[in-house]
C-alpha cells in the first residue's frame, strides 16, 4: 500500500495499539478508515475534522483497553494464588543468577533510598526534636554586612515583651573543667533559663529544673545532669541526686538528670554533658534565644513587632545591630539542606537506574521464556493466571531486595556516623525511622512493580501459535528497541552522574591545592582551659601561658611555640568601621565591618610561617608602646590605603578606637578555610597580658609532639586541662568537611550507576548476539568478514551510548544548577568533566559490548545453523 | 463456546449483522451504523478489536470465499460460525427473559397498553 499523508497519520495513530494486534489488523483498519473517509467526505468537507478526532479517540482507547484486557479477564477468579506463589518462587529459584542479580541491583537502590529518606528525616525535615518546631524561630543580632552574632540576654527580654511568642527561651555553651581524681575533665555546659525545659517539651528524667532561686544566683549552686553523661561518669545511678559535683573548683548539687532529647540545636554545637542555671545578669556574652511564634502569627509579622521593639529601645537608635528572626529548621541544618538536595537528586538518580536495569532484565527473561509462556498458554493455563504468577514474581524480588536494601542501608548510616567529621555533628540525627523505611521500602516496592508490569503488559499477549512456530532467529525488534531505548536513559543518568562527581572532585582538588599562607603541616593548635577559679587576675594567667609556651618549646623535635588567641583557619574576627587616618572613605564606611586574623605576641609570624611582605614584624618593645602597632593583610593594606603608604599609616576599628601605627603588611592567610572565601582583609594586633588560649607549636612532625602535650601541659598546672590539640592542617581540611562528604557520597552513587549500566549494557549485548547466532552464521557463510560482524554488534551499543551521552549531557547542565546550590565555590560547567565522564562511559561501553561482540565474531556458521 | 459475560452491544450487533451475508470490514462498519440508526460508530480500533475477541471466541471467522462482484481481492471478508447464531440466539433469550422481567415488575409498559 502506498503511504500517503492518510497512510502516514493513520499508522502513528495505530502506533497506540499493541504490536500483534497492529500486525494482524493494520491494514485492514487502514482501508476501512478510507473507506469512511471517503464517503464522509461526500457528505461535507468538515466531517473531515470529526472522522479524524473519532478515529484518533478510539484508536488510543482501544489500545489502552487492549492491554488491559487480560488483566479484567481474571476478575472473580481468586483461587490458585498459592499454586500461583510456589510456581513463581520455583521460576526465581530455578533461575538464580537472574534472581541474585535483580535483587542486588534493586537493593541497591532501595539501600540508598532509605539512607537517604533517613537524613532528608532526621537533618532537614525534623532537625530538632521541640514539639511544633516549625514554628521555632531563634533571634540574630545583623546588620547590613549580613555577619550574624548572637545576642544579648536582654534581647530575650526585649521579645518577651513583643506579646507575638508563646514562649521565649535562651540557652548558652560554655566549657568548664571538672575536677575529678584523673585529673581536670572539661565537660560541655549548657546555660538555660526556667523557660527552655519547657520550649523543648522535655520533662527531667530525675528530679528537677532550675527555679527562681537558681537562676538568680541566690542559693547553693546546683547543676543538672545529662542523661548521657549521667551514665557515662555515674553509672546511671539512681541515687545520684542531692550529690555534690565541682566544676571549675566549685561543687554543685546534683538536682536532676535531663533527657537526651533536650539539646541545643544547630550544627556547631557539641552534645551537652552538664546543664547549668543561665545568669540573669548578663555576664554570659552571647546566647542563644529561642522562640515559637503564636499560632496566629506569621513570621514577617513577628519579624517586624520585634524591629519595631528594636528601634524604641533607646539605646539602640544609633546601633547597626539589628534582631533578625531565623526559623531554627533554616538554621539547624544551615547549608546541609543544599547539598543533601544534590545528594537527593543522586540517589533518585540511582534508584532510577536500579530500576530501569530490573525492568530490562524483566524484559530479557521475558523474551527468553516466550515459549514456556507460549506452551503453558496452549496447554490452557490463562492469561491472567501468567500474569499473575509474573507479578508475584516481580514482587517476590523487590520484597527481597527491601530487605536486602534495609541492611545496606543500616551500614550505610553506621559507616556515615563513623566517618562523619566533627563539625556535622547534626548528621548523628539521621537514623532508621521506622516510619521513614516503611515509606522508602514503600516507594521502591511500588517502583519495582510499575517496571515490573511494563514487560508484563508485552508478555502475556503473546499468542500461542504464533511464538512456537517462530525460529530463533533475528532479533526481536519491539522488545530489544524498548531495552536499547531504557539503557540509552541509563547512559544518560550515569553520565549525569558522573560529570557531577568528577566536577566536584576537581573542584575540591582545587580548593585543597590552594596555598592556606602559612606552613599548615607543621603546626600543632593546643588550646587550653585557664579556670578564673585557678587564677585571681591576667597576671597569674599570663604567667601560665607562657611557661606552658616554654614547656612545649623545650619537646623535642619542637622548632618554636607561640600563643596566640586563636589558631587558623577561623582564629579571630575583629568588628569595627574601620578606616586608614588621611584616606579616601571606604565604599562601606559607616559600617561595622569584620576583618579576620589573629591577636598575637612577637614571634607569631616567624613561628606559623606566615610572610611580612613590607616592613617588619612585632617586637617586644611594641608591647610596651602606646598606642600598640598593628600589621594589616596585603588586601587589607589595599583596600584602607589604595595609594600605598600603609606602613607608617595610621588605623583604627571606629571613633572609639585610637589611630594605631601600621608597621608592616603580611600575607594574606586563608582566613575562613571555607570554599566560598573571597579573601577577607586582615588585622593582626598583639594580645594583651593573660588573654588568648591557643599554643601553636611547629614541629617538622606534629603527630610525633602530639602525644607529650598533655604531660607537659600537666607539669605546669594539673588543673589545666587541654581542650583541644589537632594540626592546623586537619583543621583546614575539616572547614571542607561538608564539600568532601558530598563529594564522596557522589562518587560512591556515580561508580555504581556507572557499574550498573554497564552490566545492563553487557546483558542485553549478550542477549542480542545470542538471538543473532543463526544470523551471524549465514552472514558468515555467505562470505561476511568476522571483522563485519564484529562491527555490527558494537554498532548496537555506540548508538545507544551516542544517545545516552546526548540526553545525559542536557541532564547534567541542569544539574549543575543543584550542583551549585550544594558546594560552596562551584562556578560554571567544566567541560574537562564532561570529557571525562564521556571517556568513562565510552571506555565502559566499549568493554560491555565488546566482549560479547567478539564472541559473536567467533560464531562458527556450521554450528550456529545447527543451533534451534 | 461457554462465556461469562453477555456480549457487548456493538459484538451483537456484529453478529447481527453477520446474519444475513458476509461482509467484509467497511460494509460491516456501515450496516452497524445504519441499524443502530447512528446510535453505534465504531472507529477502526472498536471495531477490529470487537472482530478479533469474537474470532478469538471462536463466533466468527474469516471467510475463505469472497463474492464475485468484489473489486479488490485482498479485502477480508467475515463469516459468522453455528457458535455465533447459537450465541446470538441465547443473547436474545436472555434479553427476552429480561425484558418479561421488567414487565412483570412493573418497569416497562405492557404490550398493548
Amino acid at each position: 500500500m502506498r503511504r500517503d499523508a492518510i497512510g502516514r497519520l493513520h499508522a502513528l495513530l495505530r502506533s497506540a495499539l499493541p504490536a500483534g494486534f497492529r500486525r494482524a489488523h493494520g491494514q485492514e483498519m487502514e482501508r476501512v478508515f478510507r473507506e469512511r473517509l471517503r464517503d464522509e467526505t461526500r457528505r461535507g468537507t468538515w466531517r473531515v475534522a470529526v472522522v479524524w478526532t473519532g478515529e484518533a479517540l478510539d484508536l488510543a482507547g482501544t489500545g489502552i483497553r487492549l492491554r488491559m484486557s487480560w488483566w479484567r479477564e481474571g476478575e472473580g477468579s481468586m483461587g490458585g494464588w498459592t499454586d500461583d506463589l510456589k510456581s513463581a518462587l520455583r521460576s526465581v529459584g530455578r533461575s538464580s543468577g537472574f534472581a541474585a542479580f535483580a535483587v542486588g541491583t534493586l537493593a541497591l537502590g532501595v539501600g540508598a533510598t532509605i539512607t537517604f529518606a533517613s537524613f532528608l528525616d532526621g537533618v532537614v525535615l525534623r532537625p530538632i526534636d521541640f514539639p511544633e518546631a516549625d514554628r521555632l524561630v531563634m533571634a540574630w543580632r545583623t546588620q547590613d554586612s549580613g555577619f550574624m552574632v548572637s545576642p544579648e540576654l536582654s534581647i530575650r527580654d526585649r521579645m518577651r515583651a513583643a506579646d507575638v511568642f508563646d514562649g521565649v527561651a535562651a540557652l548558652g555553651w560554655r566549657e568548664m573543667a571538672r575536677s575529678t581524681d584523673d585529673g581536670p575533665e572539661v565537660l560541655s555546659a549548657g546555660l538555660i533559663d526556667e523557660a527552655l525545659p519547657g520550649l523543648a517539651g522535655q520533662p527531667p528524667v530525675l528530679g528537677r529544673y532550675f527555679d527562681a532561686t537558681d537562676l538568680a544566683g541566690a542559693g547553693a549552686p546546683v547543676v543538672v545532669l545529662s542523661e548521657k553523661y549521667w551514665k557515662r561518669a555515674f553509672g546511671a545511678d539512681r541515687d545520684i541526686l542531692g550529690r555534690a559535683v565541682t566544676l571549675e573548683g566549685e561543687p554543685r548539687t546534683v538536682v536532676g538528670v535531663a533527657p537526651e532529647a533536650l539539646r541545643a540545636p544547630g550544627p556547631g554545637h557539641p552534645p551537652i554533658d552538664v546543664w547549668l542555671p543561665l545568669p540573669g545578669d548578663g555576664s554570659q556574652p552571647g546566647v542563644n534565644v529561642f522562640a515559637r511564634l503564636r499560632e496566629d502569627v506569621t513570621l514577617d509579622h513577628a519579624q517586624e513587632r520585634v524591629r519595631a521593639l528594636d528601634l524604641s529601645a533607646a539605646e539602640n537608635e544609633a546601633s547597626p545591630w539589628k534582631t533578625r528572626l531565623v526559623p531554627v529548621s533554616e538554621f539547624a541544618s544551615g547549608r546541609l539542606r543544599n547539598a543533601l538536595k544534590a545528594v537527593g537528586a543522586a540517589v533518585a538518580l540511582l534508584l532510577l537506574i536500579a530500576c530501569i536495569n530490573v525492568a530490562n532484565l524483566l524484559l530479557a527473561r521475558g523474551d527468553a521464556r516466550r515459549k514456556e509462556t507460549a506452551v503453558r498458554a496452549a496447554l490452557g493455563a490463562g492469561r491472567v493466571r501468567l500474569g499473575r504468577e509474573l507479578l508475584l514474581e516481580s514482587t517476590l524480588v523487590s520484597v527481597a531486595a527491601s530487605v536486602l536494601g534495609l541492611g545496606l542501608a543500616t551500614g550505610a548510616l553506621g559507616l556515615v556516623h563513623r566517618l562523619r567529621p566533627e563539625s556535622l555533628q547534626i548528621l548523628d540525627r539521621a537514623h532508621l525511622d521506622p516510619t521513614v523505611t516503611l515509606a522508602a521500602v514503600g516507594v521502591a516496592i511500588a517502583t519495582a512493580l510499575a517496571f515490573g508490569v511494563i514487560p508484563l503488559l508485552s508478555r502475556v499477549r503473546t499468542r500461542p501459535g504464533v511464538v512456537l512456530s517462530q525460529r530463533r532467529g533475528t532479533a526481536d525488534g519491539d522488545s530489544v528497541g524498548l531495552r536499547r531505548l531504557l539503557l540509552a536513559g541509563e547512559i544518560a543518568l550515569s553520565f549525569a552522574l558522573l560529570a557531577g562527581a568528577i566536577q566536584i572532585a576537581a573542584e575540591l582538588d582545587r580548593v585543597r591545592s590552594r596555598d592556606p599562607g602559612l606552613a599548615v603541616d607543621e603546626l600543632l593548635a593546643v588550646s587550653v582551659r585557664l579556670p578564673d577559679w585557678r587564677f585571681a587576675d591576667d597576671a597569674g594567667r599570663e604567667d601560665a601561658l607562657v611557661r606552658i609556651r616554654r614547656r612545649l618549646q623545650g619537646l623535642p623535635g619542637v622548632e618554636a611555640a607561640t600563643v596566640a588567641s586563636g589558631s587558623p583557619p577561623a582564629a579571630g574576627i575583629f568588628f569595627g568601621d574601620a578606616s586608614a587616618e588621611g584616606q579616601p572613605p571606604t565604599e562601606d564606611a559607616g559600617k561595622a565591618v569584620p576583618l579576620f586574623g589573629n591577636s598575637v605576641e612577637p614571634g607569631y609570624f616567624a613561628t606559623v610561617g606566615q610572610a611580612v611582605l613590607e616592613g617588619r614584624a612585632f617586637t617586644e618593645e611594641d608591647v610596651r608602646a602606646d598606642p600598640r602597632p598593628i600589621l594589616l593583610g596585603e588586601s587589607a593594606a589595599r583596600k584602607y590605603f589604595p595609594d600605598g603608604g600603609a606602613v607608617g599609616g595610621h588605623f583604627r576599628l571606629g571613633e572609639g578606637d585610637v589611630w594605631r601605627p601600621v608597621i608592616g603588611i603580611v600575607r594574606d592567610v586563608w582566613a575562613t578555610g571555607s570554599a566560598t572565601d573571597p579573601g577577607y582583609p586582615q588585622l593582626y594586633m598583639l594580645r594583651d597580658e593573660g588573654s588568648a588560649r591557643v599554643v601553636l607549636v611547629r614541629a617538622s612532625d606534629p603527630g610525633a609532639v602530639a602525644g607529650k602535650v598533655r604531660d607537659a601541659v600537666r607539669a605546669v598546672d594539673a588543673e589545666i586541662p587541654v581542650v583541644e590539640m589537632r594540626t592546623v592542617a586537619s583543621r583546614y581540611r575539616e572547614a571542607l568537611a561538608r564539600e568532601h562528604l558530598i563529594g564522596v557520597l557522589l562518587a560512591a552513587f556515580a561508580v555504581t550507576a556507572a557499574a550498573l549500566a554497564a552490566v545492563g549494557l553487557y546483558g542485553v549485548a549478550v542477549q542480542i548476539s545470542v538471538r543473532r547466532v543463526r544470523e551471524f552464521g549465514i552472514r558468515i557463510s555467505l562470505g561476511a568478514g568476522r571483522r563485519s560482524i564484529f562491527a555490527l554488534t558494537l554498532r548496537g551499543g555506540a548508538t545507544t551510548l551516542v544517545l545516552g551521552l546526548l540526553a545525559g549531557t542536557g541532564l547534567a547542565w541542569a544539574g549543575l544548577r543543584f550542583l551549585k546550590a550544594g558546594v560552596a565555590g562551584l562556578d560554571g560547567a567544566h567541560p574537562g568533566a564532561f570529557l571525562a565522564a564521556m571517556l568513562v562511559l565510552g571506555a565502559t561501553t566499549l568493554l560491555a559490548t565488546g566482549v560479547p561482540a567478539a564472541r559473536a565474531a567467533r560464531t562458527d556458521p556450521v554450528e550456529a545453523m545447527r543451533t534451534e | 463456546m461457554p462465556r461469562d459475560t453477555p456480549p457487548t452491544p456493538l459484538s451483537m450487533a456484529i453478529l447481527v449483522a453477520l446474519g444475513r451475508e458476509d461482509l467484509h470490514g467497511y460494509a460491516l462498519l456501515r450496516e452497524v451504523e445504519e441499524r443502530s440508526g447512528g446510535r453505534l460508530s465504531p472507529g477502526t480500533g472498536s471495531l477490529y478489536a470487537a472482530l478479533q475477541r469474537l474470532m478469538e471466541e471462536g463466533l466468527i471467522i474469516e471467510s475463505p470465499e469472497r463474492p464475485t462482484a468484489d473489486d479488490d481481492a485482498r479485502r477480508r471478508y467475515y463469516r459468522i460460525t453455528r457458535e455465533g447464531r447459537a450465541a446470538v440466539v441465547e443473547e436474545a433469550a436472555r434479553m427476552d427473559r429480561l425484558l418479561a422481567d421488567a414487565r412483570a415488575h412493573g418497569l416497562i409498559p405492557a404490550r398493548g397498553s
